[in-house]
């Protein structure tokens, strides 16, 4: 191939990708973030797709109010969001940073639970 | 430890609950597009016409100054555009929001319409004429069907211009403001959250899509895709 060849093929490369940095990236970021939760939007550096689903875990220590965590999601680690014994204010919390639609009555059955130390 | 879905479009949904008048909103934007639309292809057209078809004196300037009025920013004549229409009875209006975007969409509709209608064969309307019809009635059965893709190319573009249109909007509207307005005040105003802003963009752009698609056989037909 000669160089004339490969300058044109390499020059075409560029534009196509040019192309594809300048217009389609923002877009599918605009597309993907308009189904991501705050949490996510806010989380640094932005997840390429947006979660769908969400593991938490409710902890309650001893003498203090029950600890709501997030797993990662990749998995294993677990980061606290919210340490509080209200039912409303977790479902206010959950529902708006995580997109979540959990009832009070579940989250009061979970707050139970964790204080038992089932969960 | 439990795991639960989430709800992918909570950003639309709140969207629509945190911006206060967006169904509102999205109807006055409609109807701006319909009127400018309206304006800029009926008088555009004409004029396109008369540059294309009709020898007269000045004929260069008036076609070099319809496009004076787009080398002014929306934002340096803002103020007296404010008067003006304020005075017309039209401020915080649809119909006055239209007639600002139609001044500019006029402009280009004219300059697309009269290159169309020029290359449509003067022949074909002499024949028309031939036959008994009169000059309006073969402008409009022989020579306007002919331009009907240019006409749509010139439909998207006053489309796309008035809805995505911010900046004009924001000035000349208060209570009434469009669709682009409610979505430029959910980034930059108190509620603003990108989650929303995004799902706010995503919902502008549909009408806009859906608009270029329905249009996109006519301009295909003007690039050659199928015969006029």
């Amino acid at each position: 191939m000669n160089i004339y060849k490969a300058s044109r093929k390499a020059t075409f490369a560029i534009v196509v990708s040019s192309i594809i940095f300048i217009i389609f990236l923002p877009i599918y970021f605009v597309v993907s973030m308009s189904f991501m939760s705050k949490h996510e939007v806010m989380n640094f550096p932005l997840s390429i797709v947006p979660r769908f689903s969400y593991t938490l875990k409710m902890e309650k220590p001893e003498n203090e109010k029950t600890v709501v965590s997030l797993q990662s999601s990749k998995g294993g680690e677990y980061t606290s969001l919210i340490q509080s014994d209200d039912a409303a204010r977790i479902n206010g919390y959950l529902m708006n940073e995580l997109s979540l639609n959990v009832s009070k009555e579940k989250i009061t059955e979970l707050i139970n639970d964790a204080s038992k130390g089932n969960r | 430890m439990f795991s639960t879905w989430k709800n992918p479009f909570f950003n639309y949904k709140m969207f629509f609950l945190v911006s206060s008048g967006a169904f509102r909103a999205l109807l006055t934007s409609l109807k701006v597009v319909v009127f400018t639309i309206l304006i800029s292809l009926t008088i555009g057209s004409l004029a396109g016409y008369a540059f294309a078809r009709y020898i007269f004196k000045g004929k260069d300037f008036a076609k070099i100054s319809v496009l004076f009025v787009r080398m002014f920013p929306a934002v340096s004549i803002a103020i007296p555009m404010i008067i003006i229409l304020a005075n017309m009875g039209l401020f915080d209006s649809p119909s006055g929001l239209a007639l600002v975007y139609s001044v500019g969409s006029i402009a280009l509709t004219s300059w697309i319409t009269s290159s169309i209608f020029i290359s449509i064969p003067v022949e074909l309307e002499e024949a028309a004429q031939v036959f008994g019809a009169s000059k309006l009635r073969t402008f409009f059965k022989v020579t306007l069907p002919l331009a009907l893709p240019g006409l749509a190319a010139c439909s998207m573009y006053c489309f796309l211009g008035a809805w995505n249109e911010t900046i004009t909007a924001l000035l000349l509207t208060q209570n009434n403001p469009t669709f682009a307005v409610v979505v430029y005040n959910t980034v930059f105003g108190q509620q603003a959250n990108f989650g929303f802003a995004a799902a706010g963009g995503i919902l502008q752009a549909i009408p806009a899509i859906v608009f270029t698609f329905i249009i996109k056989k006519y301009i295909n037909q003007m690039w050659g895709d199928a015969t006029v």
